[in-house]
């Protein structure tokens, strides 16, 4: 098939190179080949790729040298969709990424006086592989370090932004409600004056998880600021999210947070909605539901406000 | 101005979706998933009106990956995507990699819509051959500007701007609907001569 200094020059190539004939039997096999599969070509010639590697089976590798060799059409197999074409296993390695040689190939027809052969090339691409996934799972968890506060690992403003002008596009286009929450810790500062900056951010985790454990899946909560919370809660009416805003209150108010007695840590709680009677900008909520916080603090803090008066709640022991 | 007949229209249509079922049992295979892929109209646009008949401003819109032809037909074949119908078709392809937004998905885009493409592209031109009874080959798989520009190359010879064939492909892959175009472009001759084939495919001349 080849002549000497053919031979030799494809056996220099950093890359694998095999033909295979219209009975898809291996006609060559570089010594590159040879080295990574430790098969010798003296074993390989003759013998399908099947036959070489019992339980491989590529139809789309048939199908691709059966189009080479009948009409002359090149072929190019990715690796993003075929991983690899020969079962190459990889020495093992500390670093998590495939364990088998990544490769893309390319087919072209090989004319020679006996008939049209499917010359291939395989190319090794593992280390582009490895580096591409490094940079994805560093860039994967920079934007979530970019959307996530640091202490209470909740997202964050940035996110909410985002996340609401979306929600309010689906709510606007398919009709919709979506409540909007805003929750503030009661006398924080407090917390923080006497019990100091550690146990108070020990407060800001546990309130962030008894929050979290009264919201759907498809809620989320932010921290809106130092002890500011926000809830977005798509499909939720204004009289559904008060219930849900007086089962958080609640939960808080009977919660030992931050190590701190039940009922020392409480907070307040304003609802507003957008529906599709009544649209309003991101900014207009987020407002409504903080004007309406703030009017749950001025009647007396513990207690949710949702534009139809303050929903009382009891007295309770509040940290002097 | 050239122009396909109804008779014209329909035969190419019936050639071209004969491929893309070809096309579309491949790419199940190559994923595992169940991918249809279907032609339902044809027409022929002159080239230099090609991305505005699309419905895209301009050449950066588009995602592309194609294939010379020659022997029997002699031109360029091109699939053309636009960059957000790209984006859709990869992720969905290639879903069970942690993907980012934005240029990340370029990487991964390159390589995979030129093994799309060259699976599209080989389907229906290898069915064309067989039916057409026409010898046709397919170059190495370009992509991007380099495939681009070798189309317009094809219909632009002594400066004067010729036709191409635009055929509207719908893919369908994980319940997701991703539109895209195959687009023909051949030289006059070539053109001409298909369009005979055409004719003599849809008149019963050519024994299949």
């Amino acid at each position: 098939m080849w002549k000497d200094h053919e031979t030799e020059a494809l056996n220099f190539l950093p890359i694998g190179v095999l033909v295979l004939d219209d009975a898809q039997r291996i006609c060559y096999w570089n010594d590159w080949l040879a080295t990574r599969t430790n098969i010798p070509a003296g074993i390989a010639t003759g013998k399908t790729l099947p036959e070489l590697f019992p339980g491989l089976q590529n139809l789309r590798l048939e199908s691709a040298i059966k189009n080479v060799i009948r009409y002359r059409a090149h072929q190019m197999l990715s690796q993003t969709l075929n991983r690899y074409i020969i079962p190459i296993p990889l020495e093992e390695s500390a670093a998590p990424g495939p364990s088998m040689m990544q490769q893309q190939a390319h087919l072209a027809p090989l004319a020679r006086a006996e008939g049209i052969y499917a010359l291939v090339s395989i190319l090794d691409m593992t280390d582009s592989v490895r580096r591409s996934d490094a940079l994805m799972a560093q860039g994967i968890a920079l934007r979530e370090a970019s959307i996530r506060d640091a202490l209470t690992h909740l997202y964050n403003r940035r996110y909410l932004w985002d996340w609401l002008e979306n929600q309010l596009s689906q709510c606007a286009r398919y009709g919709h409600p979506l409540a909007c929450l805003m929750l503030d810790i009661d006398r924080f500062k407090k917390v923080n004056d006497y019990y100091g900056h550690v146990k108070g951010d020990e407060v800001l985790v546990d309130f962030s998880r008894a929050v979290t454990e009264h919201l759907r899946a498809s809620d989320i909560l932010v921290r809106y600021g130092g002890e500011e919370f926000v809830v977005l809660a798509p499909h939720c009416s204004l009289a559904d999210a008060s219930e849900l805003a007086q089962r958080i209150l609640n939960s808080v108010r009977s919660s030992t947070i931050g190590g701190l007695t039940a009922g020392q840590i409480t907070c307040s709680i304003g609802v507003a909605d957008w529906t599709p009677t009544r649209p309003c900008t991101s900014e207009e909520l987020l407002k409504t539901a903080d004007e309406r916080m703030y009017q749950a603090k001025l009647s007396g803090r513990d207690r949710v406000a949702n534009g139809a008066g303050s929903l009382a709640s009891p007295q309770v022991e509040q940290v002097k | 101005m050239t122009t396909l007949s109804p008779f014209e229209q329909d035969a190419l249509i019936e050639i071209a979706n004969i491929g893309m079922s070809r096309a579309a049992t491949q790419l199940s295979l190559l994923l595992n998933d169940e991918i249809l892929v279907s032609i339902p109209t044809a027409r022929v646009v002159e080239a230099k009106d090609l991305f505005s008949t699309l419905g895209l401003a301009q050449q950066e819109d588009a995602v592309c990956a194609g294939q010379e032809l020659s022997g029997g037909l002699e031109g360029y074949s091109l699939l053309l995507l636009p960059l957000e119908q790209s984006r859709t078709l990869i992720s969905s392809l290639i879903g069970h990699k942690p993907l980012l937004e934005g240029t990340d998905m370029r990487i991964f885009e390159h390589e995979a819509m030129t093994e799309i493409a060259n699976i599209i592209i080989s389907s229906a031109i290898t069915v064309m051959a067989d039916l057409l009874k026409v010898e046709i080959h397919l170059g190495v798989p370009g992509y991007g500007k380099k495939a681009l520009d070798a189309l317009f190359r094809r219909t632009s010879a002594n400066g004067t701007q010729h036709h191409v064939i635009v055929l509207d492909a719908r893919l369908n892959a994980t319940h997701k609907q991703v539109s895209g175009s195959l687009v023909l472009a051949l030289t006059v001759y070539s053109l001409s001569a298909m369009l005979t084939r055409l004719h003599d495919f849809a008149s019963g001349n050519i024994k299949v």
